[in-house]
């Protein structure tokens, strides 16, 4: 039988915003309105002291998503027990509302390469996947969410289209979907491909969450800064989601030339009016 | 949730060559992974791999450049940047947080040419180094001032202390903490100073800050000493090689005021 939404998905968490160190300091001392945030894992992966500190402190008034880097869940190298420990005693320290990382491979041979790196949408590259999926969700208890990348090639080899694979992946491995908006544009750009054909393929109960972002165009591609407001297209696009996915917590997320946390939350805003639109129109 | 466990994923071949392909191109530009490339819609397969060539290559400089801040200034972007390249390739990452990329960073500047050249640049990058690492060093309590009124007279010679996880201490022949604050403050830079012997700097955490301050050799050894786990009269044995005998009590004093006043003692304890 097939699961529900509410039977698959975590409770939605409304707006957040990408946590960045930057912003620590305003963040306890203000306490903004902004429903949850979402912190990079591997930034945790230390012995103690400040990071530790400022996570702790937040945590105790806003609500956080653990996103991973380096869990590789694409990579041929075998499954890296000492860095899933450390994810899950990480979890296991601030609670999470839930864990995610990104669909793609961060090295093979013991590296990382520190990028996100894109795979062949092939069958065998789905078997690979689920399966080291399974045991990574078997390890921590719960399903983990992961996030479509942005990429600038393509595969020869690929068999199917990426939101076939990604919604393969998320249906036989049982996990959920981090949706990224921007991602989807940026590929969509990169690739010519449709993103709304994107969208209306993957499976709406396997939604967690949003990604919205900026990103550098370059005319003939572009490459996903993370270092612009989000631009209109995207925000049309997310649009287009919302009318296709209900209850999914949206995250803006910023890694360079990153503005005072105001100014990020007057961008977050636009994703709140789009939202109160679409509801609208849905009602 | 239905577990299924299938830990031979040496089977993925096609998909293990192309990742070993792809990371050649990464590492070393080789170009095999081209031919399994699409044709892109704009551009040419080997415009988008050089996409994620470079941003390999930015994103760990980067790092680099972050961590090791002071350095970057003396050396100068353009030469750092290269010194980042040599050091990626002769050290590629294989850690999950970025963070920790840059920690064979000294080792690497020993063994190049500007670190024999110049090796105040090592004790530069040294210095830099454990200043960052002090910050998320392990938590462990901090003892206060009371733990000492609660020794026994007959037990001081067997006390040790517990330092607190952030505390180092570096032994400098060069000014790197003077140069390394005229970078901070912006002000004119010092001549560069070397001295006989090195000399101690202690650093450490306190209030999620990082300190540094220059002492004096016996209390850097005397650090050192409770950081190797001595006894109290160990470490006043040791001192006389550096000290007249009678001082030794009032440096001890000293050196313990220095660490309560500093919050680095975690745990006085007797063996």
């Amino acid at each position: 039988m097939t699961k529900t939404s509410e039977q698959l998905r975590y409770p939605c968490l409304g707006f957040g915003v990408g946590l960045r160190t930057v912003h620590y300091e305003y963040i306890l001392e203000n306490l903004p309105e902004v429903d949850w945030f979402e912190f990079i894992t591997e930034d945790f992966f230390v012995p103690g002291g400040r990071p530790y500190y400022y996570l702790e402190s937040i945590r105790e008034h806003y609500p956080l998503v653990m996103h991973g880097v380096s869990m590789s869940i694409g990579s041929c190298d075998p499954l890296n027990w000492d860095y899933l420990q450390q994810l899950k005693n990480l979890k296991e320290r601030i609670k999470p509302a839930w864990v995610s990382d990104h669909l793609c491979w961060t090295g093979v041979g013991g590296s990382n390469m520190h990028d996100l790196l894109p795979l062949p949408y092939t069958e065998e590259s789905v078997r690979h996947i689920v399966a080291r999926v399974k045991q990574v969700q078997d390890f921590l208890g719960e399903r983990i969410a992961l996030e479509n990348v942005s990429s600038y090639v393509c595969f020869r080899e690929s068999e199917m289209t990426e939101w076939d694979f990604v919604a393969a992946i998320a249906k036989e491995a049982d996990c959920l979907i981090l949706l990224d908006i921007n991602n989807i544009y940026v590929s969509a750009y990169n690739h010519h491909f449709d993103a709304e054909q994107y969208i209306a393929g993957i499976p709406p109960e396997r939604v967690q969450q949003y990604h919205i972002a900026g990103h550098s165009n370059m005319g003939g591609h572009i490459i996903d800064t993370h270092d612009h407001d989000v631009i209109d297209e995207v925000w049309q696009l997310y649009g287009k989601a919302l009318q296709r996915f209900t209850d999914v917590s949206t995250l803006l997320e910023r890694d360079d030339h990153i503005p005072e946390l105001p100014q990020l939350l007057t961008e977050l805003a636009m994703a709140k009016k789009i939202a109160a639109q679409m509801e609208q129109v849905v009602a | 949730m239905n577990v299924h466990l299938d830990n031979d994923f040496s089977n993925s071949g096609a998909l293990q060559d192309l990742q070993r392909q792809f990371k050649c191109y990464l590492l070393n530009e080789h170009t095999k992974v081209l031919s399994s490339i699409s044709e892109p819609p704009t551009g040419d397969e080997a415009i988008r791999m050089q996409i994620y060539f470079d941003a390999y290559r930015l994103r760990l400089v980067e790092i680099l450049t972050v961590h090791y801040e002071a350095l970057t200034h003396l050396i100068g972007n353009e030469s750092f940047e290269q010194l980042g390249l040599e050091y990626l390739a002769a050290y590629p990452s294989k850690v999950p947080n970025i963070r920790y990329f840059g920690d064979r960073f000294t080792l690497f500047l020993q063994q190049s040419t500007i670190g024999q050249q110049q090796p105040q640049f090592i004790e530069m990058a040294e210095f830099e180094w454990i200043l960052a690492k002090a910050i998320d060093a392990a938590d462990m309590p901090i003892a206060n001032t009371n733990a000492i009124a609660e020794i026994k007279p007959d037990d001081w010679p067997a006390i040790r202390l517990q330092l607190h996880p952030s505390v180092s201490v570096c032994w400098f022949y060069w000014n790197v903490t003077s140069v390394w604050q005229a970078i901070k403050d912006k002000t004119e830079l010092p001549a560069w100073q070397k001295e006989n012997q090195p000399l101690p700097c202690i650093i450490w955490r306190k209030d999620q800050i990082s300190y540094y301050q220059a002492v004096q050799p016996w209390l850097g050894e005397i650090i050192v000493g409770f950081q190797e786990t001595k006894s109290f009269a160990q470490i006043c044995e040791q001192l006389t090689a550096l000290i007249d005998e009678d001082s030794v009590p009032t440096h001890m004093v000293e050196a313990l005021q220095f660490l309560f006043a500093r919050d680095t003692v975690s745990e006085i304890y007797l063996d």
